[in-house]
């Protein structure tokens, strides 16, 4: 076969071209935008709300209106769904519980099929096009296309699923149902270039692809942040079963300036205050370990906050409570930490709906939605929260004993009284020891590095201070563990406190007198040792973090700064402006637009005032016809009886303005003024009845 | 901060070429909704839009897999005419042959033009011309970097779906190109698409076929002109002179007069009458026109040369060159006349001529003005055309004034720019050109 006789064109035979390739503008299936949309009620529980979505959608393509949308039609249905969305947000914003921003996210995604309908209404019943995706985007209609146009309904089977998404059913029905549409909406669309197997295949594949992906998706991002917040735990000190110590590290121990928490302590609070995370007993150098390992549910709920100690005095209800307690503002990454309470705490309350679970040792986590939380903690007398003192509680390791009871034989607390022995051990710190964070490599003649400490270099960080004060109280006879947490102590401008990375500190809970008591041997200099150096870097890091907090704080409120019913009307006044703006600005820019269209001398003179005779006669039934020149108009509207007068103004009129209009020569410009006020002049004697008073009147035959 | 944004825009318009070329608009769509899903689906204990995301990219990692074996060989020709107008879209075929052994479907033809980016300093010293941006806009420049790329890419040709092509078979797919501005668009080759069987993304077979087109410059429409001046006596007569010598059209046979060069003595005359007879040539009278081009920098105001170009070649176009000549004078690294009309250059060559007609620096100015003096005996008028306004135009419009020579001078200014209407000379708005062009 000849070359010539293989020749095919795409412009004549249009069908072969055609049958080469699907049109690149397909309409969704029938009855897979419904679907979706049923998909997306079932999934939210939204059904009632569907099942009428989804009908009016699918018949909708039945309507045949006369007319179909222009862009701007187009345009203003988008307007209307972007304003539904921004109403939806505002909405969820002011009336959700904390934390609102990353609720009102997920309920706005819920709520796109209601958001979303106008535009696929539009789409079903009245645009015939595929619309170009600018419309989604205000701010690129300016440009005159994306160069991506589709049929809207592939969007919003998309946004469908998307919004069932956030119903987070976990079972196998979403991945199915996500499955299924996709390949509904890429059916229609393969390129039938292969044999329909191979893209049956494709999508069969990706299916069992997709699983297995998702199955293993969602297990390493467990696992990833199980390890995330391992790290977090142990760089902090708030992992509650262990900890790890820097004894024994050789060189300048650095921390961090970054700002965890601020504080609101109550009216004449002594500082420092300590703020307990966790307890250990069990001394394996270099970490502490805690016995046992469990956490137990405390019964409470949001409004009425959790008690810590059911047997203790209530605290005080209302402000008076609030002014008593200690309030602390965190970000928790995950929703999940464990609490900074002072010593006493007896009530916590504050938080959005959580759980809370409590060790035995004294630490407290909450379990809530990720974001800020803020809690009060209410101190008073009441029955201990962590267990008594156990056999961990009194053990000093062998490697560490000999070093120990040294010190105790030379202070000699065998037999003392407890408060005696305390006494003396905190004497022996205060007057031996000072504040060191600069550690040097220990003795080779001492076995463990908190014997160099005790016996040697006698100098060390608050971890030292406090391994070595539990174990000596130890030896002492008194029940003592070794507990984590934060040093309050640095105020800021605005009275809050705040409490830095570098703030985290160790010290000693001893049981006395039937309770355990808070011991801190760390020499005081040890905050300013650890002073900031107070660079630009850390005021400026310090700012962000205030902003933070503040925006924190505005989000974890429980009494609104603005009322709501204010915060509400300002919404509605707000989303009333916003959508006078959208929908009266088409209608100006098509002003501007017309203005600016450069017509190439087609319509010189368009601004002549004549025209508005023209509108006037043809509101009073003398209107110009189509087929009739201006001077066959005029011989007829000056034979209708009224224009006598008035008919001859008129001549002189339509005589300017067809120079105005067809002169090649600009019209100077005495002459534009003459048409300018004759037709003022005549238009008013018009109103005033001078001229054309019968007409649209006139006497019929 | 500008090279910042500079080299941004570069890659992001390298991406986005790729980008839109590699994947189709199902394509597109799918990866827009994977960024969506996995937004949502960051956190996997929160929603699950996660398994939508990983359905989503499982398709697209099997869509792109699928496009590595496609090695089909193909040739191409176009059917291109010699000029295109700017801005006037301008319709061809391209033959595609399939010189492999398989038959080929749902193909698409997607043209490549040569093009480099603008360099840095290309950036910097850029200016786009009537637009109006806020301070933000015109601080980032993103919408002069798109300027900037439309104008160096002269020319847009939408892809086009090709027909099946048997083994060894042509086939012809229309394309239409449409270029921006005056000057040369260039074709380095032809890209055949192949998509893969969800038609998510495409393959590509390069195909090398280089051409090119000139553009000529956008012309607008001229009310009626009656340009001034009288028919002037034409030295040498008819304007073949100016090619080959003198070759004026015989008149008839007079007496010899005392002054009568000797070549013109008709020799067998003299044989016969025995006395001195001279051959006489009708003496040509008629209209020549110069077309004056104004081709100095003026600032970096690049819209309203090539405004006044457009208005140049909508002169050159417009006016009837059967009854008169049109010399058009610019200068360039020399002083260029062009003569058209009465059997000499026509139009379309002046027209070719002005599609590769640049900016110049130095006494550009001043050597127009003496060009165009130096012909002011043989010039019933003169229409000059200016590219800006200022004192040293003002100055060359009253010298060839005072040359005696009738005048039609225009300036192309942009809009803020007022021209005093005593000086004679008329004011072409950049932005309006059609408009005030249509007030002559």
């Amino acid at each position: 076969m000849s070359a010539g006789a293989n020749r095919i064109d795409v412009h004549e035979s249009g069908a072969v071209a055609g049958s080469a390739s699907v049109p690149a503008f397909a309409r969704t299936p029938f009855g897979m935008v419904g679907a979706a949309v049923l998909f997306w009620g079932w999934q939210t529980g939204m059904l009632l709300v569907a099942v009428p979505l989804a009908l009016v959608i699918e018949t909708g393509v039945l309507w045949r209106p006369r007319w179909v949308l222009d862009t701007d039609g187009i345009n203003r249905f988008a307007d209307l769904s972007s304003l539904a969305l921004i109403g939806v947000g505002a909405w969820f914003l002011v009336t959700l519980e904390a934390p609102r921003a990353a609720r009102t996210v997920i309920g706005m995604a819920q709520w796109l099929p209601l958001t979303l309908s106008p535009l696929v209404l539009a789409q079903a019943c009245l645009a015939r096009v595929p619309l170009d995706l600018s419309v989604l985007f205000v701010t690129i209609r300016a440009r005159p296309e994306t160069g991506l146009k589709v049929h809207f309904g592939f969007v919003y089977t998309i946004a469908c699923v998307l919004a069932a998404a956030t119903a987070n059913v976990r079972d196998e029905m979403f991945y199915g149902g996500a499955a299924v549409f996709a390949a509904w909406s890429l059916w229609n669309l393969r390129s039938r270039r292969y044999n329909r197997l191979i893209p049956f295949g494709m999508l069969m594949l990706a299916s069992v692809m997709g699983y297995a992906g998702h199955i293993g998706l969602n297990q390493f991002q467990g696992a990833l942040t199980e390890w995330v917040s391992e790290q977090i735990m142990r760089s902090v000190n708030t992992n509650p079963f262990r900890t790890h110590t820097d004894i024994g590290q050789i060189g300048e121990l650095k921390q961090s300036e970054r700002i965890l928490l601020r504080v609101r302590l109550p009216e004449g609070e002594k500082t420092p205050v300590l703020l307990h995370r966790a307890s250990y007993n069990v001394f394996s150098s270099p970490a502490w370990i805690a016995r046992p390992l469990r956490f137990d549910p405390v019964a409470g709920e949001s409004a009425t906050g959790w008690s810590l100690r059911p047997d203790a005095q209530p605290p005080p209800e209302g402000a008076a409570r609030r002014e008593q307690a200690v309030e602390v503002l965190e970000y928790a990454r995950n929703g999940r930490t464990i609490a900074a309470l002072p010593m006493d705490t007896v009530h916590v309350d504050g938080l959005p709906p959580s759980e809370l679970r409590r060790s035995p040792m004294g630490s407290v986590n909450i379990d809530t939605a990720a974001g800020f939380l803020r809690y009060r903690a209410t101190r008073g007398e009441g029955a201990q929260v962590e267990i008594e003192p156990g056999e961990f509680d009194m053990r000093v390791p062998p490697r560490e004993a000999d070093a120990i009871h040294a010190i105790g034989l030379e202070l000699g607390l065998q037999g003392l009284d407890p408060v005696e022995a305390r006494r003396r051990v905190e004497q022996f710190f205060a007057e031996n020891f000072h504040y060191s964070t600069w550690l040097e490599a220990s003795s080779p003649f001492a076995p463990t590095p908190l014997s160099a400490f005790l016996l040697k270099t006698r100098a060390g960080h608050c971890e030292y201070f406090a391994s070595a004060t539990t174990l000596l109280l130890r030896e002492a006879g008194i029940p003592a563990r070794y507990a984590t947490g934060f040093s309050v102590q640095e105020q800021t401008g605005s009275g809050d406190y705040v409490v830095r990375e570098r703030h985290a500190h160790a010290w000693v809970r001893a049981w006395m007198d039937g309770k355990w008591v808070d011991i801190d041997t760390t020499p005081p200099q040890w905050f300013s040792v650890e002073g900031g150096k107070g660079g630009l870097w850390e005021s400026l890091s310090d700012a962000w973090s205030w902003l933070k907090f503040t925006w924190g704080r505005y989000q974890t409120n429980e009494e609104d700064a603005v009322p709501r019913p204010v915060l509400i009307g300002l919404l509605v006044l707000l989303f009333g402006w916003l959508a006078w703006r959208i929908f009266r600005q088409p209608s100006r820019r098509a002003q501007v637009d017309a203005k600016a269209i450069d017509w190439p001398g087609i319509v010189k003179g368009a601004d002549s005032e004549f025209y508005e005779i023209e509108a006037m006669l043809a509101g009073r039934s003398l209107g110009r016809r189509a087929s009739e020149s201006l001077s066959e108009w005029l011989a007829r509207v000056a034979r209708s009886e009224v224009f006598g007068k008035g008919a001859d103004e008129l001549r002189s009129i339509v005589a300017l303005h067809c120079r105005l209009r067809f002169d090649p020569q600009p019209m100077e410009a005495a002459a534009r003024e003459e048409l300018r006020l004759s037709v003022r002049r005549w238009l008013e004697s018009f109103r005033r009845g001078d001229v054309g008073q019968a007409v649209g009147h006139q006497p019929t035959p | 901060m500008r090279s910042f944004f500079y080299y941004s825009y570069r890659r992001l318009s390298r991406f986005s070429h790729w980008y839109e070329r590699r994947f189709t608009g199902t394509g597109r769509l799918v990866m827009a909704a994977t960024v969506a899903f996995a937004i949502f689906g960051v956190d996997t204990e929160q929603t699950t839009a996660y398994q939508g995301f990983t359905y989503l990219v499982s398709l697209l990692v099997l869509a792109v897999a699928s496009t590595f074996a496609f090695r089909t060989r193909f040739e191409v020709t176009r059917d291109l005419p010699r000029f295109a107008t700017a801005g006037e879209p301008l319709d061809y075929r391209l033959h595609l042959r399939n010189t492999g052994a398989r038959p080929q479907r749902g193909l698409t033809v997607f043209e490549d033009l040569d093009f480099s980016y603008p360099t840095r300093a290309d950036f910097r010293a850029a200016k786009e011309p009537g637009a109006k941006r806020n301070r933000i806009d015109e601080a980032m420049g993103f919408y002069l970097w798109n300027w900037l790329l439309a104008e160096r890419r002269n020319g847009r040709i939408a892809s086009q779906e090709a027909p099946v092509l048997a083994a060894g078979a042509e086939a012809a797919v229309g394309l239409r190109l449409t270029p921006r501005r005056r000057g040369t668009v260039r074709f380095t080759g032809t890209s055949i698409g192949r998509t893969d069987p969800l038609r998510l993304c495409r393959a590509f077979s390069k195909v090398p076929s280089p051409q090119s087109v000139l553009v000529l410059p956008r012309r607008y429409r001229l009310p009626p002109i009656t340009l001034p001046g009288q028919r002037r006596y034409q030295p040498g007569g008819v304007a073949l002179a100016a090619s080959s010598g003198d070759s004026e059209e015989f008149f008839g046979l007079r007496d010899y007069q005392p002054g009568d060069p000797m070549q013109r003595i008709h020799w067998k005359s003299f044989a016969r009458v025995g006395q001195p007879v001279v051959k006489e040539f009708q003496t040509e009278f008629f209209e020549r026109h110069a077309l004056a081009l104004d081709t100095a920098f003026a600032g970096s105001d690049a819209q309203a040369f090539e405004e006044a170009v457009s208005v140049a070649a909508s002169f050159v176009y417009t006016l009837d060159t059967q009854e008169c000549l049109l010399d058009m004078l610019f200068v360039g690294e020399e002083t260029h006349v062009y003569t058209a009309g009465r059997g000499l250059l026509r139009a379309g060559h002046l027209l070719e001529v002005l599609a590769g007609v640049h900016r110049s620096e130095g006494e550009v100015l001043a050597d127009l003005g003496a060009a165009v003096r130096e012909r002011s005996g043989e010039l019933s008028s003169c229409i000059l055309v200016l590219s800006a306004w200022d004192e040293a135009r003002r100055e060359l419009v009253e010298s060839v004034r005072r040359a005696g020579l009738h005048l039609l001078v225009l300036a192309v200014v942009a809009d803020e720019i007022i021209v005093n209407p005593s000086t004679g000379v008329r004011r072409i708005r950049a932005a309006h050109v059609q408009e005030d062009l249509l007030g002559l």
